[in-house]
Parts: C-alpha cells; sequence; structure tokens
C-alpha cells in the first residue's frame, strides 16, 4: 500500500462503498466461498440499532413470510432483571415482535424451555410484558404437546432429541441469544440456546455437551441470529449475578457458527478454544475462522 | 360457668331469634375459618385462627422462647374469658359449633360426661409446664390447631399420609357423636383455660374444692415440666430430617409444632416440598413437617411457610432474612457425579445456584463441582436438576444455621 496515491486510495473506497447496498440481502449466498459475513450494531438504543441491523441484512421482509408464522427463541432462562443480563434484552425481544407483525407475520410465538420458574424467568427479566404488548406469545414449553421427537441425520452423539414443535414447524426461525459465559460450555451465544428449545437437556450434559451442542446445530438452521451483547456476564454464568462488560452490540448473521466466534473475542477468547465452536466448525456447521469472517461495523 | 352450652342452648329455644342471629354469627366465623384455612386468600390469614387461642399462644412463647407480634392476637380471647369464662365457645369457636352440631344427631344422650374429671385442665397444666421445660407438651389438643388441621389437607394428591392431620378433627367430631359435648367441656384445653380464668375474676360455685384443686394443679405442672425435660432429652428415635427453613431446634420442634397443617398447605401452593412425617424424625415427630427435595426444592422466591406457623415451630421471616437461612447442606457423590465420574463437563448444579454455593474443581482437564458449606442453603435445587442417572448431589439435614447473605 506503499505506493497507493490519493487518487487510487479514493476510488477503492468509493468501489467497496458503492459496492456495500448491491451486496445487501443476496449477501450471504454470494460469499459462500470467501466466508460468511456477520453485521455488529454498535449503540445504546436497542431500537434504533435493531432497526439499523435489521436493514443491512435485507429488512424484516427478507425473512418475514406474510401470513405464516414467526418463531423467535429469546433466552429467557433465568431469574435475572434486565440489567443482570441473564436474559435477552426485553426492548430487543419487544421490538422484534412488534416489526415482525408489522411485516405481515401471522402470528409471532416464543416457545421457551426455562431454566427457572417462568413466574420468575419471564416476568423478571421484563420479556413476557414486552412480548404481550407487543402482541407475540412467549410460552413455557412443558407438555407432550409442545414437543416432538426428530432424528439428526448429521449428528455423531446426540441422534434423537424432542424438539419443540414451533421451533420445528414454523416458516421463520429467529434465534435471539444473550452472550454470557457459562459454566460447563464456556460461553453460551446462538448454539447453546438451543438447549432452551428441547425437552431433556439433561442427556446433552451426561454425553459429551458440546458434541451436543454442535450435533444440534447441524440440524437446525435458523433463518436469522440476532445476538444481545449490549451487555454481557463476565462470570458466574449462566444464572448470574455475575461481572458485567458493556459492549453495546447487536450481531446480527446467519452463520451460528460466525456469530459464536465473534461474540467469543468480546469476552477475550479463541473461538476454537471452546469446544463446541471448534466441533461446529470441523462439522460444517458454519465458519468459526476469524480470518474468514467478514465483520461489518454500523454505528446506530 | 362450665357447661354454659347447655344453658346457653336452652336460651336458644326461648329466644328464636337471638338464636338465629348467633347461628348466623357463628356460621359466618366457621366458613372465615375455612376460607383462612385453605389458604385462597393471602397465606398469612391461615395463622390468624390458632393464633387467637390463648393456650397455643401462651405455651408457645414460654416453651419456644420465641415472641412475635402475633401473640397479641391471642388477647381478645383471653381478656373475655376473664370477663365471661367460655363466652368465646359458644359464639365464635368453629370446632366448637362442629362439635355441637355434631352432639346434637343424638339428642338422647346428654350430659353423661358430667361425672368425668377436667381432662382439659390437665392437658393445659401438663402443657404449660412442659412450656416451662421448653418442650410443651399436647399442644396439639388446641381445637384451633385441631380445626386448621382439618382444613390445610385437601390439594393434591390426597394421600392417606397427607390427610392425616385431618384426622384429629375427625375423630373428636365422632367422639362428639358418641359423648355430646363431653369434648368441648371436659377434654378441651383452650375450653379449660377459659374457665379457670372465669373462675379466678368470678369465683368457683364451690368455694371447697379450691385448695384440692390447687395442689392438684400444681402436681401436673410438675409432672408436665418433668415429662417435658425427660422428652426433650431423651426421646428415643430421634433423627436429623431436613425442617423448613426457620424451623426451632429439633429437640423442641416436635412438642412446638402443632400439626395445623399451615405450613405443608403453604408449601403446595409452589414447591409442594413439605409433607407431614410418617416417623423419620422419630416417633414424638410424628405428621410434624419435613422436607422432601425432589422435584421441587426450597425455592429461593417464596418463604410462604415463614408467614403461617401459630407456634413459632417456623419463624416469621422476610424472604431476604429465609434466604439466608441454610436448611441443610448438599454433598456431591462423586461416585455417581458425571464431571467426577464420567469426566463429562456437566455443571449443572453449578449453572442453577442461585447462592453460587459451588465451587469449580479441576480434575484432569474436567472442571468437577464441590459445594461451599459455608455458602449453601440446603434449598435443593441442584438434587432437582442433576441430569445424572442417580441424584449425585444430595442435600442432608442439620442444624440450621444463618448465613452471610449472597446476592440473588
Amino acid at each position: 500500500m506503499k505506493n497507493m496515491n490519493r487518487r487510487d486510495f479514493i476510488k477503492t473506497v468509493t468501489t467497496i462503498a458503492a459496492s456495500f447496498p448491491l451486496m445487501q440481502g443476496k449477501l450471504f449466498a454470494q460469499n459462500a466461498e470467501a466466508g460468511p459475513s456477520i453485521f455488529v450494531v454498535h449503540g445504546t438504543d436497542v431500537k434504533k440499532m435493531l432497526q439499523a441491523g435489521i436493514v443491512k441484512v435485507g429488512g424484516w421482509g427478507a425473512f418475514v413470510k406474510k401470513g405464516k408464522k414467526v418463531t423467535i427463541k429469546p433466552n429467557v432462562a433465568w431469574a435475572s432483571t434486565p440489567e443482570q443480563g441473564g436474559n435477552t434484552d426485553p426492548v430487543l425481544v419487544g421490538e422484534s415482535v412488534k416489526e415482525c407483525l408489522a411485516a405481515g407475520a401471522l402470528e409471532v410465538v416464543l416457545p421457551e424451555n426455562s431454566c427457572n420458574h417462568p413466574r420468575e424467568s419471564f416476568v423478571m427479566s421484563g420479556v413476557d410484558e414486552a412480548v404481550k404488548k407487543a402482541g407475540g406469545r412467549l410460552y413455557k414449553t412443558e407438555t407432550n404437546e409442545h414437543f416432538r421427537k426428530v432424528t439428526l441425520p448429521g449428528a455423531k452423539i446426540l441422534k434423537e432429541a424432542e424438539v419443540a414443535v414451533d421451533v420445528l414447524d414454523t416458516a421463520c426461525l429467529i434465534n435471539m441469544p444473550v452472550a454470557k459465559s457459562h459454566g460447563s460450555a464456556v460461553l453460551t451465544i446462538s448454539m447453546k440456546n438451543w438447549m432452551g428449545s428441547v425437552r431433556d437437556r439433561g442427556a446433552w450434559h451426561a454425553k459429551d455437551l458440546h458434541q451436543c451442542i454442535a450435533d444440534f446445530s447441524t440440524f437446525l438452521k435458523p433463518s436469522l441470529i440476532i445476538v444481545d451483547a449490549t451487555r454481557i456476564m463476565l462470570t458466574n454464568g449462566p444464572r448470574g449475578p455475575g461481572e458485567l462488560a458493556h459492549p453495546h452490540q447487536l450481531i446480527f448473521g446467519t452463520d451460528p457458527v460466525a456469530v459464536d466466534a465473534y461474540a467469543a473475542t468480546l469476552f477475550k477468547k479463541e473461538p476454537f478454544d471452546i469446544p463446541y465452536i471448534k466441533m461446529a466448525h470441523e462439522m460444517n456447521v458454519g465458519c468459526g475462522d476469524l480470518a474468514k469472517i467478514k465483520v461489518v461495523n454500523i454505528d446506530a | 360457668m362450665p357447661d354454659s352450652v347447655v344453658t346457653d342452648g336452652k336460651a336458644v329455644k326461648s329466644s328464636a331469634r337471638g338464636g338465629i342471629v348467633r347461628l348466623i354469627i357463628r356460621a359466618c366465623f366457621f366458613l372465615l375459618a375455612i376460607l383462612f384455612g385453605i389458604q385462597v386468600l393471602r397465606s398469612e390469614l391461615a395463622g390468624i385462627l390458632p393464633s387467637m387461642s390463648p393456650f397455643l399462644a401462651v405455651c408457645s412463647a414460654v416453651g419456644a422462647r420465641r415472641i412475635t407480634v402475633w401473640f397479641l392476637l391471642c388477647l381478645p380471647v383471653f381478656l373475655m374469658s376473664c370477663w365471661k369464662g367460655r363466652w368465646f365457645c359458644s359464639r365464635i369457636c368453629p370446632t366448637g359449633f362442629l362439635l355441637e352440631y355434631a352432639g346434637r344427631l343424638r339428642p338422647g344422650s346428654k350430659a353423661k360426661y358430667v361425672l368425668w374429671p377436667r381432662f382439659g385442665n390437665v392437658v393445659l397444666l401438663l402443657a404449660f409446664g412442659g412450656a416451662l421445660a421448653g418442650y410443651p407438651l399436647l399442644m396439639w389438643f388446641d381445637p384451633l390447631s385441631i380445626f386448621n388441621g382439618f382444613t390445610a389437607v385437601w390439594h393434591k394428591p390426597v394421600t392417606i399420609i397427607s390427610t392425616l392431620p385431618a384426622a384429629m378433627l375427625v375423630v373428636i367430631v365422632l367422639f362428639s357423636i358418641w359423648r355430646p359435648n363431653a369434648w368441648c367441656h371436659r377434654c378441651c384445653p383452650l375450653g379449660a383455660l377459659q374457665e379457670n380464668m372465669g373462675r379466678v375474676f368470678h369465683g368457683s360455685a364451690d368455694g371447697q374444692k379450691h385448695d384440692k384443686e390447687g395442689r392438684r394443679a400444681l402436681l401436673a405442672l410438675l409432672a408436665g415440666s418433668f415429662a417435658g425435660v425427660i422428652a426433650r432429652n431423651f426421646m428415643w428415635g430421634r433423627r436429623s430430617v431436613i425442617r423448613p427453613p426457620g424451623s426451632i431446634e429439633e429437640g423442641k420442634f416436635s412438642a412446638v409444632c402443632v400439626r395445623c397443617g399451615n405450613c405443608i398447605r403453604a408449601c403446595q401452593k409452589r414447591e409442594n416440598i413439605i409433607y407431614p412425617d410418617m416417623g423419620s424424625s422419630g416417633i414424638d415427630g410424628l405428621l410434624t413437617p419435613v422436607i422432601k427435595m425432589v422435584p421441587g426444592y426450597c425455592s429461593e422466591w417464596c418463604n410462604e411457610c415463614n408467614k403461617v406457623c401459630p407456634t413459632n415451630a417456623i419463624a416469621r421471616m422476610s424472604l431476604d432474612e429465609k434466604r439466608n437461612i441454610s436448611i441443610g447442606t448438599a454433598r456431591v457423590l462423586k461416585e455417581k457425579c458425571l464431571a467426577w465420574d464420567k469426566k463429562q463437563s456437566c455443571l449443572v448444579c453449578h449453572e442453577y445456584c442461585a447462592y453460587h454455593a459451588l465451587q469449580l474443581v479441576d480434575k484432569d482437564g474436567v472442571k468437577c463441582p464441590e459445594v461451599d458449606a459455608d455458602i449453601c442453603r440446603g434449598c435443593g435445587l441442584c438434587q432437582a436438576v442433576c441430569p445424572a442417572e442417580e441424584r449425585a448431589i444430595i442435600v442432608e439435614g442439620g442444624v440450621q444455621k444463618k448465613l452471610k447473605p449472597v446476592a440473588v
């Protein structure tokens, strides 16, 4: 770059800048070889951040099918307040529900097999109230009717699982986790979030948790992932309360491995030091190689 | 003054309107007692009825060496008894109401008990004597706690064991059908207390009996104290169990607890882990509340049982205070643990623990759980969620301790 003159510099910059609008929406398919892209929105107003991010991935219309169901899987597992960061931010969840309905969704359902009782986790998180206000339906998956047994052909260990029906049968599946530390999984971001959609997660702990997490992601592919990293719990996760950091970020993407790998850097961790990210990468669930992931930063 | 119910019964016939008013008032108190007892409204209300008994209030305060503002609830009945003797029995007492009408089922067999000794007085004196020694015997004879015992048990699942606290009311109803009014007038310690107070302030009809009765009373008191000391210290077969948070020391619990079932009922609202004991705490602990963890646990968001105890066998505590009480301590059974034994990254116990009582220990690169006994509350959530084939972490009972607060 030593020899680059001003004219060349302007040319390069304008080419890159001009190419952005063209790439929107189709970006994921185009860049299959070059590695996935993720969009990181920086800001403090979650509503604005959500809007800025969703525009970059093609707008709600690219994911929500008119007159069809939308399923959002937030993390509302713990009796934890929004400030403590144990659950997905209620504003993010509520606003997404509202936008999905505005984009023509028939209904927005949010099935969650919470760890703590819903009367604490759903209520303390503020998510229950936000979802109700927005017109969605958050519920605890617990009865036989809520689950269906499926086989996972690509799995190494987790050959079958009982999965929330609303997660399986939906026109649009949005994974909306919160990033935080975790005792046995090291970090919980997007792939680990599916443990809240299965019935017997104890079985995962009993037979190589990390492999089970990677296995499940060979099976379940979300339409979109939005990670809440506005505040992240560095210690005492997943339940907290623990030490917090405030990256003030929302991470948008469709490649769960790329999203998790990037989010791991917020905790100052090497993605491949987290076994399930490495396993998922090796099983071609997605790309966890930071060098290949294209991170697009946006301010909102 | 004794046998006032009978005389009142005659009065009822002479003034039909007054009788109906009184019947309505009694029926209202009866229904109110049921409503409070089944805890459909606030749990705290269930404590009101048994707390109104000066027999329970005095004996438990003396016996437990614990007193709260709820003690004041016994004053109305106590003061009325000084003025009017057994005034409460035939106007408010829901048990008295029930037994009176049970007795009327066999109208021909009245007053067969008149020559019986006053067992109620003996119970009263034994209980108070025991209370002085720190072990108030026979407090579960109290008619109001018996009534609560009946109302508290109708929750799911209804089993023989869960309904046992109701048995006492059934027994005294049957007894009252057999010998109408005999329980109220000869066996009820609360009735005896009121009668005694009435006598103290108005004098006995037969003054000569006083000396003899005084001597007998002293003897019964001493017997109660003696039996209390014996029972407290030498009761055989007593074993350590997990009691509800804030429970009084194990040596006193079986006496101070009146088996009213309030705490069991309160726990049903949420976690359903308190059961009437069938002997695991020793023979004297029959029907006292014990905790069985799985599948529930003693929730960090619940202190329902700390709102309802009429005798302070379970202390009244705020949720914050309750969170600092350890009802037991969890122990990791390493040979069953997925982390210790199978090298799995499990740590579900660590993940769920609201108090962060599990420390992580590195064993061959696998993080394994270990309980910090200075933090563990023994709440049992770890035991409830442990995914190992057999629970690899279990709570063991012991002396309850007050621990340092932890942010939840």
